[in-house]
C-alpha cells in the first residue's frame, strides 16, 4: 500500500502512514471543518491495510492536543475497525501519548480505550 | 467518493427497517438482525456519553478561558483609562509649561511698558542683522531716537504721563516702520531702529517723515492735550564696521541733532 503523509495545518493534524514499516502516527490538533472527508479516507485506508493482515505488528502513534467532537467520533470509529481487524488476525498496537499536564487529553485517552476488546492500548506521557 | 462517520450505524438501520419491511423472514436472521442493532445502539450509546463528556470538558475549559480573558479585560481597560489619564494629564502640563515658557520668553525679550524689544533682545538681533547684511552685501542703517524734552514732561505732569508718553511714542514707531525693521526700547526714553536693507538716503526719508508724524500727533494724558518732538540720529553700517561703532556713530548724530535745537534728523 502506498504510504500517505499529510502535512499539519491550522485545523488538522499531521499525519504520516508508513504501510511500509507498519508505523502509523496522528499528531498535533484536530478540528477540520469536514471531520468525514478529513478522516474518511485515512479510516478506509487503514481498514483495508489491515486486512492485509500484515505481517509486523502495526503501531499507531496517537498525539493530539486537541480535538472537536467530529474527530473524536471519528477516532472512536477507528479505534473500532483496528479492534475488529484485530480480532480478525490482525496485530495492531495503538500508543495514545498526552502531554505531562493535560489531564484532559489523559482522560480522553482512557476514555477512548474503554470499549477495546482486543487491540492493545497504551497511554503514553511525555514531558 | 462520500465520507461518513455514521456508516456503521445508517447500515444497521437499514438493515434493521428491512426487518420491519417483512425482507428479512428467516427467524435466525432476525434475532441476529436485532442483536446487532442491540450491540450498536449500547455501542452509540456509550459513544454518546463519551462525547457528551469530551464536548463538555472542552466547553468548560473555554468557559475558563473566556472568565480568564474577561478579568484580564477589564484589568486592560483600567490600565488604559489610567494611561488614558496620565497621558491627558501630561498633555495639558506640556501645554501649560509650553505656554509658561512662551511667555517667560515673550517676558525676557519684551520691554513691559511699550511691548517693543527690550535692550537685551535688541542687541541680539542687531548683531543678527549685521552678520546678515555682511554675508549678503546688503546695507543696513541704524536709527537712534530720543525723544525731547521728556524730563519736563515727566516733571510737569508725573510719572504716570512720562509712562504714557512712552507708550504713545512706541505706538508711533510700530505704526510707522516695515515688517522687517527692529524696533527697541534702549532705556529711558530712548529707542533705537534697525532698518535692514536700507541705504543712508532712503533711512533719512524715513527718519524725517517720523519726526514730522511724531510732532504732528497729539497725546492727551491726564487731562492734558500736548504735543512731543523726537530728535534721531541715522547712519549706514560701513564696510567692517561693528555693531558698537554704528550705534555710536548713530547716537553721536543724534546727540548733534540735539544740539542743534532737538526736532531734526543729523545723518552720520
Amino acid at each position: 500500500m502506498e504510504n500517505i503523509y499529510i502535512a499539519p495545518s491550522e485545523r488538522t493534524p499531521e499525519i504520516d502512514f508508513d504501510f511500509v514499516n507498519g508505523k502509523l502516527s496522528i499528531k498535533g490538533e484536530a478540528y477540520p471543518e469536514d471531520a468525514s472527508n478529513f478522516f474518511g479516507p485515512l479510516l478506509s485506508s487503514i481498514h483495508k491495510y489491515l486486512q492485509t493482515k500484515p505481517q509486523r505488528e502495526v503501531m499507531l502513534d496517537i498525539h493530539l492536543e486537541y480535538f472537536n467532537s467530529s474527530s473524536a467520533k471519528a477516532l472512536m470509529n477507528l479505534l473500532k475497525i483496528m479492534d475488529e481487524s484485530v480480532e480478525a488476525g490482525a496485530r495492531a498496537v495503538v500508543r495514545w501519548h498526552y502531554n505531562e499536564n493535560d489531564e484532559t487529553m489523559q482522560e480522553f485517552g482512557e476514555d477512548f480505550s474503554e470499549d477495546l476488546r482486543f487491540l492493545r492500548y497504551e497511554m503514553v506521557r511525555i514531558g | 467518493m462520500e465520507y461518513s462517520l455514521f456508516d456503521h450505524e445508517k447500515k444497521v438501520i437499514e438493515r434493521a427497517e428491512q426487518l420491519v419491511a417483512g425482507l428479512v423472514c428467516d427467524p435466525e436472521e432476525i434475532k441476529a438482525c436485532l442483536v446487532n442493532l442491540i450491540d450498536t445502539f449500547r455501542q452509540s450509546y456509550r459513544e454518546q456519553h463519551r462525547l457528551i463528556r469530551v464536548s463538555d470538558r472542552q466547553q468548560e475549559q473555554l468557559r475558563l478561558v473566556k472568565e480568564e480573558l474577561l478579568v484580564k479585560t477589564k484589568l486592560l481597560e483600567r490600565q488604559a483609562n489610567a494611561m488614558k489619564t496620565l497621558n491627558e494629564d501630561l498633555a495639558s502640563e506640556i501645554a501649560f509649561r509650553r505656554r509658561a515658557e512662551e511667555e517667560l520668553r515673550i517676558m525676557a525679550n519684551t520691554d513691559a511698558l511699550t511691548g517693543v524689544n527690550n535692550r537685551r533682545r535688541f542687541l541680539e538681533i542687531f548683531e543678527d542683522e549685521i552678520r546678515r547684511a555682511k554675508r549678503t552685501g546688503h546695507p543696513l542703517s541704524f536709527m537712534m531716537l530720543d525723544i525731547d524734552r521728556f524730563k519736563t514732561v515727566n516733571d510737569q505732569y508725573g510719572h504716570a504721563v512720562g509712562d504714557q508718553v512712552l507708550r504713545h511714542f512706541a505706538g508711533v514707531l510700530q505704526g510707522s516702520f516695515r515688517e522687517i525693521d527692529v524696533i527697541g526700547r534702549l532705556g529711558g526714553e530712548e529707542f533705537g531702529v534697525i532698518l535692514p536693507d536700507t541705504s543712508a538716503q532712503n533711512a533719512a526719508v524715513v527718519a524725517e517723515r517720523l519726526r514730522s508724524i511724531v510732532e504732528s500727533r497729539e497725546i492727551k494724558a491726564a487731562g492734558n492735550t500736548f504735543y512731543i518732538t523726537v530728535s534721531i540720529g541715522a547712519a549706514q553700517m560701513k564696510a567692517g564696521e561693528s555693531g558698537y561703532q554704528l550705534i555710536a556713530r548713530a547716537d553721536a548724530a543724534m546727540y548733534a541733532a540735539k544740539q542743534s535745537g532737538r526736532n531734526r534728523v543729523e545723518m552720520a
